[in-house]
């Protein structure tokens, strides 16, 4: 019998024996059959034979049994491979059933990867190669599922040798190869891991300490070179162990708690060098047999390295302390953290905030913004987390700026100039590092040079006059803009020199109009020859129009150092032409001043104290002169108490209070002296000051006065009528009364009396109305005056009152130089009437009644023509004197007259510009009537 | 003033007419009185104050009552009233004027020297002489006079 050598070397023993005695009993058995069969068939006839053919029958059906109910797959196929027999369990295997395999090849439930093999080794049975193979393979179920299976198969052949049949022997190993595959899989894994195994592994044997199994990393350790040199034999034998000591402690600590962990130890490998290493011992059991499972580690690299780190440390700790003295050193703050917080930083960071150390700083970044009221210095807005230079730097940025910052202890704001940059170390980044100086008090210098220059600027700019800055060349440096609008240079004008300029034709000229020279120009002598020049006045020609301006100029020294000069200019057309107008202006009213009629006189007042106490004259107008005969010239200056000659001034608090609150202020004067009547207005042209404005009013008053008068009159006339004439109504109404009554009595002497009063009183009101119509015709629609001499006046007069003269014997004496009278000769004749009616009325208990009629000059009163009627009658009793002049007024009712005509008298003079007065002593010393008459003259015989 | 003694009346009026009327007027209504006619403001003032021609108090007794016109010469009625009433034993005198003026000022100036009473004299003779009687009953009759101490 051959064997494939498959079948000799895949299957494990016991299943390789099984397998063959199947097949060999299955061999037998058929060979049996054969031979029963042919047996049969020659000895079919008899009964022993019948018995035989039954006992064939009977193992033919124990053969079928065993076959059909084998727990082992069994089946034929033929020469072409297609199965002639399969058992029960092949069904089951297969899933088929026996009618659907049967007509089936091998190959047809072959899994297609095991095909080519399995039709090999078919095909090499066939051949007579071997006789019976076995080998796994897998079949593929009716449900197409992948079964393994081991399959045994053995050729039958003919007595020739040729193949005839295959019978095979199928058995499910699906379990078991599964079982298999998972157990060489654990196996390689593990197989895999004990060997790759960073950590060397040996498996010690507790009892006698022989090495049972060690892994390669191991090998590779200890220095041998094959687990064959080591297993078996003892580690202290291998003198692997080169502190015995140590080692038992181990040991022994091993034994006491069953396992050892991260023990150092070391030993010596094969090649004699020394080894540290780490072992960890457990217990593990094999077969019942324990062992001691190492691993071990060689830390000799590691604690080189531990080493070599320490030495880093002491050095990095040098290092850091360096820094940190650096850090200290340095005048500006310097923070290293974080976005955590700050981690590092010195004193003068602690300062620079107010912090008190480095736990004040134990902030996230965001934190320590608003701890310390970072914000931008401009809009005074905090800053984010995120605008934070240092947070900046975190992220990589290298930042440099400017904020404000509050120190907390002292709670003053700080300008900080923050320098931040990242700290990366091999390309990350660690953190942060920020050097803050405290540019406050730079900041402020700066500040205010900016503001100063600012203010500069904002000056030049808003101020009216141009301002010019030139180098020593005459260049300009720089101008404001109210210079553009003064001298019109062009931009190109503007860089040249200043000789240059000038030979353009700049229409500079002096105030005459003379065009200037280079040399004498401001700018030019202020930039070059460093002069200083105080307003002159230059004429700029066209442009479109002339211009006056006047420059000032000084020249520039920077530090010492003579760079040129300034030059400004102010237009001042304007105010030329402005005091031009107030030149003529003024000269209007100077004229005005000098010729106008009021008279005008300008004061100031005097102070003392705060008090006013005098005023003095600072100007008055020839009008003034007239009216107060005080000199223009002579007295300007003058102080009023001296002008005036009195220390009382009159007016003064006045005149004083307009100039203060300079409200105007009026009043009323009259000047003896002159005789005039004025008001006087006052007003203050200028706080201190007030002009005194006399405005002649005397014809107003005296027409004012007459037209008083008049009403007076005629108020006076009304009433004296109202009662004058009523009074003789009242006696007629009576008397006729009476009359009727005494007529009715008879009484005649009664009624005569009665009559007598009724006439009496009929004529008085009769004369009483003449006369007053007379009164009233005075000054009404009068002719001319003329010239008429006082003689024919008074002889006309002496006539009308004849009667009375002659009557009472009264001589008449007229005295006095001639005069010629001016005005209406009737009116004459009618005063002088009266008067010397009066004269002669009142003569009283007289027996030489003389009436004197004469004139004389009186020089007391401006050489007027004085007139005069003199009487030396009764006299007028001086308590009552002053009211015969009234209407109506009589002193004595027994005298006759109506009273009027004194009136008469009165009214005739006031026409003429006249008065009229008297004198008396009363009680029979006579009277004398005076008057004067405008225009009266003496007469002058050549 | 005892009843049945004559009101004496000081009475200044320089019209002969009108006085003559108001006397008349007096004497009719008969009035127990004793009138005293004086001519002008100057004679008033000399009774009154018994100077001049009015020294002796039997012929000059101070009157009871004052009557007297406005326009009266030498011294004014108003002139007159003034004076009196700053005396103080000639100020009780009652003084009432009696005048053919209505001009308001007049008035005005009289009862600013308190007179005590105005009248005017109208032009119709029955008025008048109604007024008479009418002041008569009135000042006569009516009116309470206050002692008056003989000076």
């Amino acid at each position: 019998m051959k064997f494939s050598e498959s079948a000799a070397s895949h299957p494990p023993d016991y299943l390789k024996k099984e397998n063959e005695n199947l097949r060999r009993q299955l061999e037998d058995l058929k060979t049996r059959y054969d031979l029963l069969k042919a047996e049969s068939a020659v000895t079919n006839r008899t009964s022993r034979e019948k018995q035989r053919k039954d006992k064939i029958l009977e193992n033919e059906q124990r053969l079928q049994a065993i076959f059909d109910h084998a727990a082992i797959g069994v089946l034929e196929a033929d020469i072409e491979d297609r199965f002639i027999v399969v058992n029960n369990r092949v069904c089951e295997i297969l899933g088929y059933s026996r009618e659907e395999l049967l007509a089936k090849k091998i190959s047809d439930i072959t899994a297609p990867e095991d095909l080519p093999k399995s039709t090999e080794m078919n095909a090499k049975l066939h051949a007579g190669e071997f006789d019976i193979f076995a080998y796994e393979k897998r079949y593929l179920t009716r449900e197409g599922k992948r079964i393994w299976v081991y399959v045994t198969v053995s050729a039958i052949r003919d007595p020739q040798g040729k193949f005839s049949r295959a019978i095979g022997t199928v058995e499910n190993i699906s379990e078991r190869k599964q079982a298999e595959i998972k157990l060489r899989e654990s196996e390689e894994r593990f197989s895999t891991i004990f060997q790759a195994m960073p950590i060397g592994i040996s498996l010690i044997s507790l009892s006698n300490g022989i090495i049972y199994d060690v892994n390669q990393t191991w090998l590779d350790l200890t220095g041998f070179s094959t687990k064959e040199e080591v297993v078996g034999k003892n580690s202290r034998e291998l003198g692997l162990i080169p502190d015995a000591d140590q080692f038992n402690h181990i040991i022994k600590e091993f034994q006491l708690s069953g396992n050892v962990r991260n023990a150092e130890t070391s030993f010596i490998s094969k090649e004699k060098t020394e080894h540290i290493v780490s072992l960890n011992l457990d217990m593990i059991q094999i077969k019942g047999e324990k062992y001691v499972f190492y691993t071990i580690t060689d830390i000799t690299d590691i604690k080189q390295s531990e080493a070599k780190i320490q030495e880093l440390l002491r050095i990095s700790e040098r290092r850091t302390a360096e820094l940190h003295a650096v850090i200290e050193s340095m005048p500006d703050a310097v923070y290293i953290g974080t976005e955590n917080g700050i981690t590092q930083c010195n004193s003068r960071a602690l300062e620079m905030l107010g912090a008190g150390s480095l736990e004040d700083l134990q902030y996230r970044i965001g934190e320590l913004g608003n701890k310390f009221n970072i914000r931008w210095p401009d809009s005074n807005l905090p800053l984010s987390e995120e605008e934070l230079q240092f947070t900046r730097a975190l992220k990589g940025e290298t930042v440099i700026e400017e904020v404000l910052g509050t120190n907390v202890h002292t709670g003053k704001d700080i300008y900080i100039r923050s320098a931040n940059a990242p700290i990366i170390v091999k390309g990350e980044i660690m953190g942060a590092v920020a050097i803050n100086s405290d540019i406050t008090e730079r900041k402020k210098i700066e500040n205010e040079a900016l503001a100063r220059a600012t203010e500069i600027e904002a000056i030049l700019s808003c101020i009216a006059d141009g301002v010019i800055v030139y180098d020593r060349k005459g260049r300009i440096v720089r101008s404001n803009s109210a210079v553009d609008e003064i001298l019109p240079y062009s931009e190109s004008e503007k860089d040249l020199t200043l000789p240059e300029r000038v030979s353009r034709g700049h229409g500079l000229c002096t105030e005459d109009g003379r065009p200037l020279e280079p040399e004498e120009m401001p700018a030019y002598r202020a930039a070059t020859h460093a002069e200083t020049i105080k307003n002159n006045v230059l004429l700029i020609q066209g442009r479109p129009e002339p211009r006056w301006i006047s420059v000032s100029a000084a020249p520039l020294f920077v530090c010492g150092k003579h760079t040129g000069g300034v030059v400004s200019m102010s237009d001042i057309t304007q105010r030329r032409q402005a005091l031009a107008a107030l030149s003529e202006s003024e000269e209007k009213f100077r004229s005005l001043f000098e010729h106008i009629t009021e008279g005008v006189a300008l004061h100031e007042v005097i102070y003392e104290n705060g008090i006013p106490v005098n005023y003095k004259l600072i100007d008055s107008n020839p009008a003034f002169k007239e009216y107060t005969g005080i000199e223009v010239n002579k007295t300007n200056g003058a102080l009023a108490t001296e002008l005036y000659g009195t220390e009382k001034l009159p007016y003064l608090k006045e005149y004083a209070e307009v100039a203060e609150v300079r409200k105007p202020y009026h009043f009323e004067a009259f000047f003896p002296e002159i005789n005039r009547n004025f008001i006087i207005n006052v007003i203050s042209p200028k706080k201190g000051q007030f002009a005194t404005v006399y405005e002649d009013i005397t014809e107003q008053k005296r027409i004012e006065q007459e037209i008083k008068q008049k009403n007076e009159e005629l108020t006076r006339f009304i009433y004296t009528v109202s009662h004058d004439l009523k009074s003789p109504l009242v006696t007629i109404q009576a008397f006729t009364s009476y009359l009727k009554e005494d007529i009715e009595n008879g009484d005649k002497a009664a009624q005569q009396k009665d009559i007598n009063y009724i006439q009496n009183a009929a004529g008085k009101m009769g004369r009483l109305l003449d006369e007053l119509l007379e009164l009233s015709r005075i000054g009404r629609k009068e002719k001319t005056k003329t010239e008429v001499p006082l003689k024919k006046v008074v002889q006309s007069a002496i006539d009308l009152v004849a009667g009375r003269i002659d009557k009472s014997k009264i001589r008449i004496k007229i005295t006095g130089p001639p005069v010629m009278m001016y005005g209406h000769a009737d009116r004459f004749v009618q005063l002088f009437q009266n008067l010397i009616d009066n004269a002669a009325k009142f003569m009283g208990e007289q027996q030489k009644p003389v009436i004197e009629i004469g004139s004389f000059v009186d020089e007391e009163k401006n050489n007027a023509v004085v007139m005069y009627v003199r009487d030396n009658g009764s006299g007028i009793d001086p308590r009552y004197g002053h009211k015969i002049f009234g209407l109506f007024e009589k002193l004595d009712n027994n005298t006759e007259g109506t009273g009027i005509g004194l009136a008469l008298v009165q009214r005739i003079a006031e026409i003429h510009g006249g008065k009229v007065w008297f004198v008396s002593e009363g009680n029979d010393l006579g009277t004398t009537f005076y008057f004067t008459l405008e225009g009266t003259r003496i007469i002058k015989y050549n | 003033m005892e009843a049945g003694e004559p009101l004496i009346i000081l009475f200044i009026e320089d019209d002969p007419a009108h006085a003559e009327i108001a006397l008349r007027n007096f004497k009719k209504n008969r009035m127990v009185n004793r009138i005293i006619h004086l001519w002008d403001g100057q004679q008033a003032l000399d009774y009154l104050f018994r100077q001049g021609a009015y020294t002796d108090p039997e012929s000059s007794p101070v009157p009871h009552l004052i009557l007297l016109d406005l326009r009266l010469p030498k011294v004014d009625g108003l002139e007159v009233l003034e004076r009196i009433r700053a005396i103080d034993c000639l100020k009780q005198i009652p003084a009432v004027i009696l005048t053919t003026s209505e001009a308001e000022v007049d008035i005005s100036r009289a009862y600013d020297l308190n007179v005590n009473s105005y009248l005017v004299k109208p032009i119709d003779f029955s008025k008048f002489s109604k007024l008479i009687e009418t002041f008569g009953f009135y000042w006569m009759v009516w009116n309470k006079y206050p002692a008056c101490n003989e000076k």
